[in-house]
């Protein structure tokens, strides 16, 4: 299973190097135009989304829309402070003090 | 100003992410124990692949038994992000030669290139100075990695910790700071729907292409509809 995983490792090492280096590489030869700049804006925004919502809303896999899950409240009082102070260490800390707190005073 | 003044500059930089990284680096640690993986293995993740929402994806996605070429799939799209930062990079970096592209791009993660874009568009653009932000920031990623492994056989479970917690609210906090227009705020619920409906009718973690794939489709139709 370990060799495995090492040979999964690799494939998403070169996958990852290969997102980082084909358009500063291409850039040398190749006009990107106006329009796929546009677009391409979006790209970042959808995928952050798309990771964030599932992680508060299922974090055990299943949908979970009620009071009692705490990662919905901590993500909703982060997103705020993020929006507030735009600090990132101290956000991602007041975030798990916060789950921290509610965990261990309020039982969730 | 001389190379190592610059690379200095860059290093010191990385200082107000790092108490983030670490916690983010520990978490993954605690949790690559858990999934099984050996020291070795997660400090070589951490060594060749150095991206931390995609290794939190494939580790997430072993402990739901998900298939390999899903895993290599998901991460591929998550990353996609790097398409857009190293394009923008690479208006400075295509100056410098193939070897230091090479080197700087295997470096290159958000925060990296969080922390350099805005240096160059208000100094003069330096590789030493980018070199001095990626090494710093990929020397603390791997020092608590091997950390954050050491410290599971230990902690046990990084919940207790409130550290399953790093990886959402690390990525709000990238997120916020990119949605500025209410076109921006459509695709996020737009996304956001997308997600829930993924996450109900989908098989494992489909969801991800399906909703980021819909959801920048959405951006492009806001786009180039309110443009006329």
């Amino acid at each position: 299973m370990e060799t495995e995983i090492i040979g999964l490792i690799v494939g998403i090492a070169a996958l990852t190097f290969f997102t980082r280096f084909a358009f500063a590489v291409m850039l040398k030869k190749t006009k990107i135009s106006e329009n796929w700049n546009r677009w391409i804006v979006y790209i970042p925004i959808a995928v952050f989304t798309t990771i964030i919502v599932p992680s508060l809303l299922a974090p055990n896999g299943a949908l979970e829309l009620s009071v009692q899950n705490e990662y919905l409240i901590a993500g909703i009082v982060t997103l705020l402070i993020a929006y507030k102070t735009k600090n990132l260490a101290g956000t991602v800390i007041i975030g798990i003090l916060i789950i921290i707190l509610l965990r261990v005073l309020l039982g969730f | 100003m001389n190379k190592a003044d610059k690379f200095l500059e860059g290093l010191k930089a990385t200082a107000p992410l790092s108490l983030g990284i670490a916690s983010f680096a520990i978490a993954y640690g605690l949790l690559a124990r858990k999934a099984g993986l050996s020291l070795f293995t997660l400090t070589l993740m951490s060594l060749l692949v150095f991206a931390g929402a995609a290794q939190f994806l494939t580790i997430s996605m072993l402990l739901s038994g998900t298939p390999f070429l899903l895993i290599l799939l998901t991460t591929f799209i998550v990353n996609s992000r790097y398409f857009l930062m190293s394009t923008s990079l690479g208006l400075y970096t295509r100056k410098w030669g193939t070897k230091w592209q090479i080197l700087l791009s295997f470096l290159l993660c958000d925060e990296s290139y969080a922390l350099t874009i805005a240096y160059f568009t208000k100094n003069d653009p330096n590789k030493y100075y980018q070199l001095g932000v990626s090494l710093g920031l990929y020397i603390e990623w791997a020092i608590f990695t091997v950390v954050g492994g050491f410290m599971g056989s230990f902690l046990g479970d990084p919940q207790t910790w409130g550290l399953d917690f790093a990886l959402p609210a690390t990525f709000i906090v990238i997120l916020v700071p990119m949605v500025t227009t209410w076109k921006h705020i459509t695709v996020c619920l737009a996304t956001t729907v997308f997600s829930i409906i993924g996450l109900i009718f989908l098989p494992t973690k489909w969801y991800i292409p399906f909703a980021a794939l819909l959801g920048t489709i959405v951006g492009g139709v806001l786009e180039f509809w309110k443009r006329k």
